[in-house]
């Protein structure tokens, strides 16, 4: 799976470029791109490495959901911030991000040892089992062992960012800001009530940004979001806070929100607070929140190259990148009929293992010409993603 | 955080308030003359209710007086027209 960018397309803007590093490496995104996208872009597979036998890692999906991709990402000495999703940090102009849990290189990972001694070190064992003989547990084991225990290391340095709080009360708070979200906060604004909106992304859209070809009311659905947008940004009883992830609901309706307001920034206000709290209590509280894909269960779905079908759509529609160019399709439910086709269009040909087929689907198929593999049941030996290309 | 219904106040959210232990424990009427276990018991011994419980809050931060409130244990929630001055 490598991944490039398509020509057009996405909700990047493609006339700002934005520079920035990874593992001391330059590379070039777009304003608008997540640090995932841009090096999906680069065809960047591996993101980071597996915790106990550092098998290598890639993107599994696009959103917070993504397990694998964790990075450290710092402004300077003070400001480290280990253990952030590669899919939620929106690229800046100078950007520094690292890799975590491998050494001495994300490529060459000397730790990986641990997946040959697997047989030795099975769960629930005991590191101390290194007690012999008796003065080298101090002197040799121990000082390897913590060395790389821990995916990443902390700031050594006091933080010198600000953070903020604030209380509020609303009548409804909306949490997620997809088409339901929206809805929901427009139907309440309309009769007045005071209400929340939050969304942990930038952009507020939620899932309608990955399907440009949908429609509600019968016209595209990006316009329904601007119009959305413009409506409740007129309304002096809204607040719409972007960027802001809903991290506990507590008695009586009291929701604690965190908003994000200069991770994002390259050169961010100086007195600016980095976060602030938002403990709001509210009247009636609307989970928005939207799904997320399950992934299915096969050897080796941890390596790189295994994608959610609904991640590869994202990065496609949303980031105009196009996750590889031999893509691989298995088919769980109908949103991966729609993948296939999607990814179909934007490059050549996606040979796909369906577990049912559609009418609908085999129509589409057939005018796309795509290739088929039919097969009711788990195929008796599953395409091995190591050396081939695939996403699932 | 709770929201808990001050009887002279209103609805006020619990950092306003202050935890009183649990209602209706009276003090024996003649310590001097209380045996050892009932004393112990007035001190020590208290329910520990699953379900509906009369307990004590003062709006310690607020009017700063106490009143009665029956809140259940399971759901926190309170018998808002039960406050007792």
């Amino acid at each position: 799976m490598t991944g490039q960018r398509t020509t057009r397309g996405g909700r990047i803007d493609r006339t700002r470029p934005v520079s920035f590093t990874f593992d001391g490496r330059g590379y070039q995104g777009f304003a608008g791109d997540t640090l995932a996208s841009a090096l999906l872009a680069h065809g960047v597979r591996l993101f980071g490495r597996s915790f106990k036998y550092h098998r290598p890692r890639g993107l599994l999906a696009a959103g917070t959901e993504e397990p694998n991709a964790l990075v450290t990402v710092s402004r300077d000495a003070a400001r480290r911030t280990p253990n952030v999703q590669a899919t939620q940090v929106e690229i800046y102009e100078g950007l520094v991000a690292e890799s975590q849990n491998r050494w001495p290189g994300l490529g060459f990972d000397l730790n990986a040892v641990n997946s040959f001694l697997s047989p030795l070190l099975t769960s629930g064992f005991y590191y101390k089992t290194f007690m012999w003989p008796r003065f080298a547990w101090h002197r040799w084991y121990e000082p390897v062992i913590r060395a790389a225990a821990g995916p990443a290391h902390a700031p050594r340095l006091p933080d010198p960012d600000r953070y903020a709080q604030r209380f509020a009360h609303c009548d409804v708070l909306v949490i997620g800001a997809g088409p339901a979200g929206l809805a929901a906060a427009l139907a309440a604004a309309a009769t007045g009530a005071r209400v929340i909106l939050c969304d942990e992304q930038a952009e507020p859209g939620g899932s309608l940004l990955d399907e440009p070809a949908g429609t509600i009311n019968e016209r595209p659905a990006a316009l329904w979001i601007d119009e959305a947008l413009v409506k409740l940004g007129a309304q002096p009883n809204v607040t719409l806070l972007r960027r802001t992830t809903a991290f506990g609901y507590f008695p009586h309706n009291m929701v604690g929100l965190v908003e994000c307001l200069t991770d994002h920034l390259a050169t961010p206000a100086a007195a600016a607070p980095r976060e602030r709290i938002w403990q709001v209590r509210a009247r009636e509280v609307v989970l928005a929140t939207g799904a997320i894909e399950r992934p299915l269960v096969f050897p080796g779905n941890d390596r790189p190259g295994v994608m959610l079908a609904s991640a590869a759509r994202s990065y496609l529609h949303r980031f105009g990148v196009r996750v590889g160019s031999r893509i691989a399709v298995l088919a769980g439910c109908d949103e991966a009929y729609a993948a296939a086709l999607d990814l179909h269009e934007a490059g050549p040909v996606s040979p796909s293992w369906p577990t049912s087929a559609m009418r609908r689907w085999a129509r589409a198929r057939r005018r796309h010409g795509l290739l088929v593999c039919r097969s009711l049941n788990a195929p008796p030996c599953w395409p091995r993603p190591v050396g081939g290309e695939s996403a699932a | 955080m709770l929201i808990i219904n001050c009887p002279y106040c209103g609805p006020r959210p619990e950092l306003e308030f202050s935890y009183a232990g649990q209602a209706h424990v009276a003090r024996p009427a003649d310590p001097s003359a209380t045996g050892d276990d009932e004393w112990t018991a007035y001190l020590y011994l208290r329910t520990n209710t699953r379900g509906v419980h009369a307990e004590r809050w003062r709006h310690a931060r607020g009017c700063a007086r106490f009143f009665n409130a029956l809140r259940d244990t399971t759901t926190d929630r309170f018998r808002r027209d039960l406050s007792e001055r």
